[in-house]
C-alpha cells in the first residue's frame, strides 16, 4: 500500500515538474538556511563562550546580591560605572565556594575606570632640558631650546584660537591665550636674561599644564589577582614586555589600547593605512577612509616635531631634505612634504619612517617599564591617584580585535582596592595604630610606608607631582618603596572584590557544578548571585540573543513563505486532480486515502528537498570548517573570534533543518488535502475529456 | 434470479438556483444478477441520475434504493464507499484512468484499496484480467500512450478485477468510434456471460441498445419503457 502512495506521489511530482521544482527549491532553501544558520550561530556561540569565558568571565561570575545593576564585564553600554555591589571579604567567599565539587578556583575581580597620565609631558621634558642646559652652561642648547619652546606656545595659541571659534565660553580660552602669549620668543629671552630659574619654573608650572597631550582618556581597568588570573584564563596572552612579579604594583595594558590610543598618532595612522592596504586592499586612490588618513597625516607633523627637540629637528630636516631632494628651511615643511603620501610612495616612506623617524621619538605615550599614574574616583567620591608599573601589553586570543571586549586593562587587586578607596582589615588596623602613634611619636621607617599607603590625600599629591630628573636617581628605589610599589602577595585575595570569576575543573559538568554552587550559596545564605557568561558579558551576551532572534525571524519568514507557496501549489494540484480524485473515490477509496495521497506527496518532496538542502548546507559548513568563513566586515571579527570562523556541523543542525521542513510541508498540505477529501465521487461521472 | 438492484418510488431533486429540478419522478426498477441491461434515453432524461443512484455515488431524495442488499440512503459515507469497493465496478465515458499510473497499476488499484490481497495475488489477478481484455503486452504503458479503445479496455479490466457483482458503465462507447465501440461491447458481453457479472450501462446510441438484453427507456425522469430483448445463450 505504501508503495502505492509513494508511486502515485512520485508520479505526480514528476508530472508537475515545474511546481515540484519551485516548491522543492523553497523547501531545500529553507532546510539549507536552518542548517547553515543554526550551525553558524552555534559555532559563534561556542567560539564566543570560549573567548569570553577564557578571557574575563570564567565559567561563572558571582557578585553581590545587593547589586543595583547587573554585572556587565564588558560594560553595560553606558559610560556610567555600574553599581554591582561589593564582596566585602573575598577570602571568606573563596573559602566557602572553592570546596564545592567541580570548582577549581575563584579569582577576585573589580572593574574601575581610571585616567592614565605619564610623569610629565613634552613641555616638562623641555623644561628639564633647559634646566640642564642652564646648569651646565650650554649656551648653544639654550639658544635652541627657547625658540623651540616658544614655537610650541605659538602652536598652542593657534589651537586655542581654533577652539574659540566653536566654543561658547571664550573667557576661559582668552585667559589661556594670555598665559601662552607670555612665552613668545622675545619675552622668554628677556625673562631668561633676568631670572633663568624663574623662567624655567614658569615653563613647568604655567606652560606645561596647558599642553594637553598628557591628558588621556579614561580606561576600564580590571583589578584582579594577576598570577591567579593568568593561570586560570587561557585566552590571556602577553604580547610585549614581561609578566609582572607578584609583589609589585602592576599594570598590563591591552595591546589594542596600546596601539590605538597610546601610540604616536602619525605612527598609528601609518599603521592603519598599511593594514588596510595589506589586509583589505584599500588604497588611497579609491578608498575614502584611506584618503581621509592620507589627508590628515601632513597636519599631524607636530606629533613628531614636539617629540624631536630642537637639535634632532635640525638633523632630521637635513636628512629629509636629502631624502626628498628638497631644500626646506624648517622641519615643519620637510615633514609636511614627507607625510604627503600617495599609493606609490607609501611603502617606501613607511619604511623610512620606522627606520629614521620613529627611532628618534617616543613612539608610545608610555614605554614598557614606565611608571604610570592611574587616577580615579573612589567609592566615597575622592580623587585618588596611584602609581603602577607598566609591565607589558596583552591580548585575549579571539577577542582582541574587538573594541568592545579588547578594551580592558589589567591591574593588581591591591591597587584596585586602593583606587576604589577600600583597605583591607589589616591595613585599616595598622592605619589606626599609626594614627594614634603619630600623635606622640615621629614616624618610623616602616610606619611611613603604611601611613602613606592608606592616606588618600597624601599619595594623591605625591603621585601626580612631577619631579625634575636631577640627582635623585639614588633615591628612586626608596621613594618607590615608600610610595608602595611593593605589595604583599598574600593580600591579593584578602579584602574587597566587586565580583569573582568561578573557574570549574576541566572535567566538571558545567550544569551540575553550577547547581552545586547555587545550592551551597543558598545553604550557607551567602549574599551572592550567579551569572553565566552571557548575562555577565552584558552587551556582548545580549548581542547573541539578538542574533538568535534575527535568525529565528528569518527562518520564520522563509517558512511562512514556504507554507503559503506549498499551500497554493497543493491547492492548485487539488483543483487539477478533481477528476482523478473523484474517480478514486467512486472506485472505493476512502477520504483518508485521498488525504494521504496529498500528505505523502509533500512529505516525499519534503524528504528529498530536505536531504538536498541539508546536504548542501552541511557540505558548506564542512567546507567552511576547513577553509574558514572570512568575517564579512571588520566589526564582525570579534564575533568570529578572529578574522575567520571555522564552524562545526552537528547532527542536531541537520536534524533540525530536516524536521522543520517536514513539519512545514505537512502543515501547508493539511488544508489542500482536506479540500481534496471533500471531492464527491459523483464528479467522476461528469468527467468529459 | 436474486435482485442486485432494487429501486422503489425513487425521486431525485437537484437544487438549481432558488428552485429545485426534479430529475427522477418516482422510479421503480429491479435488476437481477447476471443481467445485461441498457438504460437509454435522450439527454436530460435522468439516466445519469439513475446510474448515480445505482452506483451509490448519490442518494435519492425520496424512495428506496437497495444495492447488493443494502439500503444505500441508510449507509454512512464510509460504508457506501466500501459497498462500491466490494460490490461495484465502474466504467466511465471518459475512461477516467489515473494518468500517473501504468496500465498494470491502474488495474491493480481497486485490489490495493481492498487491502485483503497479497502482492502475489494482486499480480496474478491483475495479469489475468489484463490478459482477458487483451492488454497483456501493454501493462507497463501509461494511459496517454494508449488508444481510446485500449484505455476503455483498461477501464473494463479495472472494473472487473475485484470480481464485482455489478458493473456500471456510463455511456462506455460515447468517446469511441463505432468499430472500437463494437469491440468494447463485445468484451463486456463476453465478461457478462463468462463471469455472470451484472452489467448496467447507459446509452443513447441505438447500436449499443441493440446489444442489450434488457432495455430500460427513460424520458423526463420516468421509465417509459422496460423491455426484454433476448436471453443469454448460456443462462
Amino acid at each position: 500500500m505504501i508503495w502505492m502512495y509513494l508511486s502515485i506521489a512520485m508520479r505526480n511530482l514528476v508530472a508537475n515538474r515545474v511546481t515540484t521544482l519551485i516548491v522543492g527549491s523553497i523547501m531545500a532553501f529553507g532546510t539549507f538556511l536552518v542548517v547553515i544558520g543554526t550551525s553558524l550561530l552555534d559555532s559563534i556561540d561556542v567560539a564566543m563562550a570560549q573567548s569570553v569565558k577564557g578571557s574575563v568571565a570564567g565559567d561563572l561570575q558571582v557578585y553581590s546580591r545587593d547589586a543595583k545593576d547587573k554585572l556587565a564585564i564588558f560594560g553595560s553600554g553606558f559610560m556610567a560605572a555600574d553599581d554591582i555591589g561589593e564582596l566585602q571579604a573575598f577570602e571568606d567567599i573563596a573559602a566557602s565556594l572553592e570546596d564545592v565539587e567541580g570548582v577549581a578556583a575563584l579569582v577576585p575581580m573589580g572593574i574601575t575606570v581610571n585616567s592614565l597620565a605619564s610623569n610629565g609631558n613634552r613641555v616638562d621634558r623641555l623644561a628639564a632640558d633647559l634646566r640642564i642646559a642652564f646648569e651646565s652652561e650650554q649656551q648653544e642648547d639654550i639658544d635652541l631650546l627657547i625658540p623651540y619652546i616658544a614655537s610650541i606656545a605659538e602652536d598652542l595659541i593657534k589651537d586655542v584660537e581654533t577652539q574659540k571659534i566653536v566654543a561658547g565660553n571664550t573667557e576661559e580660552l582668552d585667559a589661556k591665550i594670555q598665559v601662552l602669549s607670555k612665552f613668545s620668543k622675545t619675552s622668554m629671552l628677556d625673562a631668561f636674561a633676568k631670572d633663568p630659574r624663574a623662567l624655567i619654573q614658569a615653563v613647568e608650572s604655567e606652560l606645561a599644564p596647558l599642553n594637553e597631550e598628557s591628558r588621556l582618556t579614561y580606561f576600564r581597568n580590571l583589578g584582579t589577582n594577576i598570577p591567579a588570573f593568568i593561570k586560570h584564563f587561557d585566552r590571556f596572552e602577553l604580547v610585549k614586555g614581561t609578566l609582572p612579579p607578584t609583589d609589585q604594583r602592576s599594570y598590563l595594558i591591552a595591546e589594542r589600547i596600546y596601539e590605538k590610543f597610546l601610540k604616536n598618532r602619525v605612527a598609528r595612522t601609518l599603521d592603519q593605512m598599511k593594514k588596510s592596504r595589506d589586509e583589505d586592499d584599500e588604497f588611497i586612490a579609491d578608498n575614502e577612509e584611506q584618503q581621509d588618513r592620507a589627508e590628515s597625516l601632513p597636519k599631524q607633523y607636530r606629533k613628531i616635531t614636539y617629540e624631536l627637540g630642537p637639535k634632532e629637528s635640525i638633523r632630521l630636516n637635513a636628512e629629509l631634505n636629502q631624502y626628498l631632494g628638497t631644500n626646506h628651511d624648517t622641519i615643519v615643511d620637510a615633514l609636511k612634504e614627507f607625510l604627503t603620501l600617495t599609493d606609490d610612495n607609501f611603502e617606501e616612506r613607511y619604511k623610512y619612517f620606522y627606520a629614521n623617524i620613529a627611532t628618534r621619538i617616543q613612539l608610545y605615550y608610555f614605554n614598557i617599564g614606565d611608571e604610570i599614574t592611574l587616577r580615579g574616583v573612589t567609592k566615597a567620591g575622592y580623587f585618588k591617584s596611584l602609581n603602577v608599573k607598566f609591565y607589558g601589553t596583552f591580548r585575549f586570543k579571539g577577542l582582541d580585535s574587538s573594541d568592545l571586549a579588547g578594551a580592558i586593562n589589567i591591574l593588581d587587586m591591591i591597587t584596585f582596592r586602593e583606587l576604589y578607596g577600600k583597605m583591607n582589615a589589616r591595613m585599616q588596623a595598622e592605619l589606626q595604630s599609626i594614627r594614634s602613634e603619630m600623635a606622640i611619636d615621629d614616624i618610623s621607617a616602616e610606619d611611613a610606608e603604611a601611613a602613606l599607603f592608606g592616606d588618600d590625600t597624601e599619595s594623591d599629591t605625591k603621585a601626580t607631582e612631577t619631579v625634575a630628573i636631577e640627582d635623585y636617581s639614588a633615591l628612586t628605589f626608596n621613594l618607590e618603596d615608600r610610595l608602595g610599589m611593593s605589595l604583599d602577595p598574600n593580600e591579593l585575595d584578602e579584602g574587597l572584590a566587586l565580583n569573582a570569576a568561578v573557574i570549574f575543573k576541566d572535567d566538571a559538568d558545567p550544569d551540575i557544578t553550577r547547581e552545586r554552587l547555587e545550592m551551597r550559596i543558598n545553604d550557607r545564605a551567602i549574599p551572592l548571585q550567579v551569572a553565566d557568561w552571557q548575562s555577565a558579558s552584558g552587551l556582548l551576551g545580549s548581542f547573541m540573543v539578538v542574533m538568535n532572534g534575527v535568525l529565528f525571524v528569518a527562518i520564520f519568514i522563509i517558512f511562512l513563505v514556504a507554507l503559503v507557496i506549498i499551500n497554493n501549489a497543493m491547492t492548485m494540484a487539488t483543483v487539477e486532480r478533481v477528476a482523478e480524485i473523484g474517480t478514486m473515490r467512486a472506485i472505493g477509496a476512502q477520504r483518508g486515502f485521498v488525504m494521504w495521497i496529498f500528505m505523502i506527496e509533500t512529505l516525499a518532496l519534503g524528504i528529498i528537498a530536505g536531504i538536498i538542502g541539508a546536504a548542501i548546507g552541511g557540505g558548506l559548513i564542512e567546507y567552511l570548517n576547513v577553509a574558514g568563513l572570512p568575517a564579512p566586515a571588520k566589526e564582525i571579527r570579534f564575533l568570529f573570534s578572529g578574522p575567520k570562523l571555522y564552524p562545526t556541523l552537528g547532527i542536531e543542525h541537520l536534524g533540525l533543518g530536516f524536521i522543520s521542513i517536514l513539519i512545514v510541508s505537512l502543515l501547508s498540505t493539511f488544508y489542500p488535502a482536506r479540500l481534496a477529501t471533500q471531492i464527491e465521487p459523483v464528479v467522476a461521472m461528469q468527467v468529459k475529456e | 434470479m436474486t435482485p442486485i438492484v432494487s429501486i422503489q418510488d425513487a425521486i431525485k431533486d437537484y437544487p438549481l438556483g432558488k428552485t429545485t429540478v426534479r430529475a427522477l419522478h418516482g422510479i421503480n426498477l429491479v435488476i437481477g444478477t447476471g443481467e445485461f441491461t441498457a438504460i437509454a434515453g435522450p439527454s436530460g432524461s435522468g439516466k445519469t441520475t439513475l446510474l448515480n443512484l445505482i452506483g451509490c455515488v448519490d442518494t435519492p431524495t425520496e424512495g428506496l434504493v437497495e444495492v447488493a442488499g443494502s439500503n444505500v440512503a441508510k449507509l454512512s459515507e464510509r460504508d457506501r464507499t466500501n459497498l462500491r469497493l466490494e460490490h461495484l465496478g465502474f466504467i466511465f465515458q471518459s475512461f477516467n484512468l489515473i494518468p500517473v499510473l501504468t496500465v498494470f497499476q491502474n488495474v491493480e488499484f481497486p485490489l490495493l484499496l481492498q487491502k485483503k490481497w497479497t502482492s502475489a495475488e494482486r499480480k496474478e489477478r491483475t495479469e489475468t484480467i489484463l490478459d482477458r481484455v487483451g492488454l497483456s503486452d501493454q501493462i507497463a504503458k501509461r494511459p496517454n500512450e494508449l488508444s481510446g479503445g485500449q484505455r476503455q479496455r483498461v477501464a473494463i479490466a479495472r472494473a472487473l478485477v475485484t470480481r464485482p457483482s455489478l458493473v456500471l458503465a456510463d455511456e462506455p462507447t460515447a468517446n469511441l468510434d463505432s468499430k472500437t465501440g463494437q469491440t468494447i461491447l463485445d468484451l463486456m458481453k463476453r465478461m457478462n456471460e463468462e463471469e455472470n457479472t451484472t452489467f448496467i450501462f447507459s446509452t443513447h446510441d441505438q447500436r449499443v441498445m441493440d446489444h442489450a438484453r434488457r432495455l430500460v427507456s427513460l424520458g423526463d425522469g420516468i421509465i417509459e419503457n422496460d423491455q426484454i430483448l433476448g436471453q443469454r445463450a448460456a443462462s
